[in-house]
């Protein structure tokens, strides 16, 4: 697990998900920033397959980099003129860089002196599909109920701020 | 497992469905208020069956293997949440009324939803849990803070509370795998042991962080910045449901994880946690002083409010714990009865600026009256419950004593403190005139709230004996777990 091709595609994927994180919070055009999503969204799959995380792995390109990208993508086409429109990412460029690399070098700082842990990994290393349903549906089963209603309330949400304005129970009988 | 213990959740999560869909099924023009009944009665029946419970003292359990502790304080916190969506329920009826045109269904779904996320984080033992409970009741607030969202105010503290609070549990959860990683589980009994024998600086990084996120959740400075605009941006009644139901379910399983999870390691947060303390109250009060809008001075005297709170967890004692939760007990019926005079006066008269509330004493003597002594309570004056659940506090913190001395000594100037802006409320209503002389008629649901408010502060105060040691009993078999 630790030979050279392992580190080798770590650090690659490692250096692609952090520098397109990067691009994403910077770039000004919606549209560039969206095509950077796309990558960063492939290195954290790329990262999960070498967790051997193969399933979690596939989830993420095909939903993540796949379905919310291209979403991300439409969204911005249908927009009329949020395509061209230069966004200013931040005000504070400055201040919120010295505030990142002050909080990166005190965490990267206490990560590298910390022994971690060897956590007794179920399967010898790998998780087959059947464990990671029984585990959602078995010891899991509340919070996996309760994401579903997260995702409802997000829906609602979403239509309660952005909706058509001329509502349901608009007029009193 | 026992599914009679779960049956408030469920009665809670099935209303909330069945509200969504007779939204859907409605026609478009009928009237939207009997969802909102609906909603109160499912919220009411749920209360009741917490209400059994908590008189019955249900021996203590666990609910889905452990994900869900059934215990005195998650009753408890429990009925807090459920008695503050039954009062939000009551007056935003009449502050809905004049939103003719919203999506007033939508609504009440969103406070059922949120309701059921305080449920789940009152009890919640496990980080995945805690996580997901949190983001089911910070989603329904980003939508509920957002309602108005033709007001620039409603969206401005929409924005801020979703972009600030979105960071938040961004680093809450960066702590939380940090301690994963360290502890090897989410169990917070598990990962005090996990913890045992290598508290490090990085544990203790992870733990810092999920303060962070707890803070903000809280209001605890300097995480409160969202505090004071998105409060007055809101919709009152959001407002009030932020304030008490939101800080309560925050507050209980931040004391939980506290006290299971690093309990042992006390000496390495209390310092940390009594500086936050003393810092919160004393900025919450100070910024106080000055406001004209009576919810932006609600905002940050709930901010000096979360200050004195954060004292009971700090002192981490049986007394100290049962005085977090008889306070915010108190803190539910006082806040929500201010919240609900402030909506019956923006309905009459589309104000919310103190110096409006000029001789309220002979426009609304009811409304007056009850404005004044909820702030009395907040203002911790005897015999009201927010005098004796300071005073809890403060006697939990005396008896650790030590640097905590200081710490009440502190609290206590900042209670004077408070009296100054609390008062100056009474005086307008009292003693300055009327600008304009028109009565205001309260609608019949602020009127139940603030009687029941009335009533709370005042009874909680006179039967707080019983109350107070079942709490200290509980809260004490909780607290064993700690060395």
């Amino acid at each position: 697990m630790d030979g050279l091709f392992y580190q080798i595609s770590f650090w690659v994927l490692a250096v692609i998900t952090v520098l397109s994180a990067l691009m994403v919070t910077t770039m000004q055009n919606l549209t560039r920033g969206v095509i950077f999503l796309v990558f960063f969204f492939l290195g954290i799959g790329g990262l999960y397959f070498l967790m051997q995380a193969e399933f979690l792995a596939l989830v993420q390109v095909v939903v993540y980099a796949g379905a919310v990208a291209v979403l991300f993508a439409f969204v911005i086409m249908l927009t009329p003129r949020v395509a061209e429109r230069e966004i200013k990412q931040s005000l504070n460029l400055g201040a919120g860089f010295i505030l990142a690399a002050l909080f990166l070098a005190l965490v990267l700082s206490l990560l590298l002196g910390q022994p971690w842990p060897e956590l007794a990994a179920p399967g010898a290393g790998t998780i087959t599909l059947g464990q990671l349903g029984q585990a959602l549906l078995g010891e899991y089963l509340l919070p996996f109920e309760l994401v579903s209603v997260v995702l409802l309330v997000a829906l609602v949400g979403a239509v309660v701020i952005a909706g058509r304005n001329a509502g349901r129970g608009e007029r009193k009988s | 497992m026992n599914w009679w213990l779960f049956s408030p959740e469920i009665v809670v999560a099935v209303v909330a469905l069945l509200v969504l869909l007779a939204d859907l099924a409605l026609p478009d023009a009928a009237s939207r208020k009997g969802l909102g009944v609906l909603g109160l009665v499912g919220a009411a029946v749920a209360l009741v069956l917490t209400v059994f419970f908590a008189l019955h003292g249900a021996a203590p359990a666990e609910v889905f293997g452990g994900l869900l502790a059934f215990d005195t304080i998650a009753v408890w916190f429990k009925l807090i949440s459920l008695a503050t969506a039954c009062l939000v329920f009551l007056f935003s009826f009449s502050y809905l009324d004049r939103w003719v045109g919203r999506r007033q269904g939508e609504f009440y779904w969103l406070i059922l939803t949120a309701l059921l996320g305080m449920m789940v984080t009152a009890a919640a033992q496990e980080l995945v849990t805690i996580y997901v409970g949190i983001e089911l009741i910070s989603l329904s607030f980003y939508a509920l803070v957002g309602y108005r969202r033709d007001e620039k105010e409603s969206t401005e503290a929409a924005l801020k509370y979703f972009l600030l609070g979105s960071f938040a549990i961004a680093l809450w959860l960066y702590g939380a795998a940090i301690i994963y990683g360290l502890s090897g589980s989410t169990y917070l009994v598990e990962i005090a042991a996990g913890l045992s024998g290598n508290f490090g600086p990085l544990a203790f990084a992870g733990m810092f962080l999920m303060i962070v996120g707890f803070g903000f959740k809280t209001g605890l400075a300097p995480f409160h910045m969202w505090v004071p605009d998105t409060y007055q941006g809101a919709p009152t009644p959001a407002t009030a449901y932020l304030a008490v139901g939101s800080k309560a379910a925050a507050f209980a399983v931040f004391m939980r994880v506290m006290a299971t999870a690093f309990g042992s390691h006390y000496a390495d947060w209390a310092v940390l946690l009594g500086i936050i303390a003393a810092v919160t109250m004393t900025w919450g009060n100070i910024a106080a002083l000055p406001q004209t809008n009576i919810k932006r001075m609600l905002a940050y005297s709930g901010v000096a409010h979360a200050g004195y709170t954060l004292v009971g967890i700090v002192a981490l004692s049986s007394v100290g714990a049962s005085a977090v939760m008889f306070y915010l007990f108190g803190y539910l019926f006082a806040n929500l009865g201010a919240f609900a005079v402030v909506v019956a006066f923006a309905n009459r008269t589309g104000s919310e600026t103190i110096g409006d509330y000029a001789g309220l004493r002979w426009r609304s003597p009811f409304l007056a009256l009850g404005l004044a002594i909820c702030l009395l309570s907040l203002a911790g004056i005897p015999p009201l419950a927010g005098f004796l659940g300071k005073l809890y506090l403060f006697v939990g913190a005396m008896q650790q004593g030590g640097w905590l001395m200081t710490l009440v000594i502190i609290a206590a100037i900042n209670s004077a403190v408070s009296l100054f802006y609390y008062v100056n409320v009474i005086r307008t209503m009292y003693f300055l005139p009327a600008r304009d002389e028109t009565p205001i008629a309260a609608p019949a649901g602020v009127s139940v709230t603030v009687v029941v408010a009335m009533a709370g502060v005042l009874l909680a105060s006179f039967y707080f004996q019983p109350i107070i040691s079942s709490l200290g009993a509980g809260a004490a078999a909780v607290l064993s777990l700690v060395p």
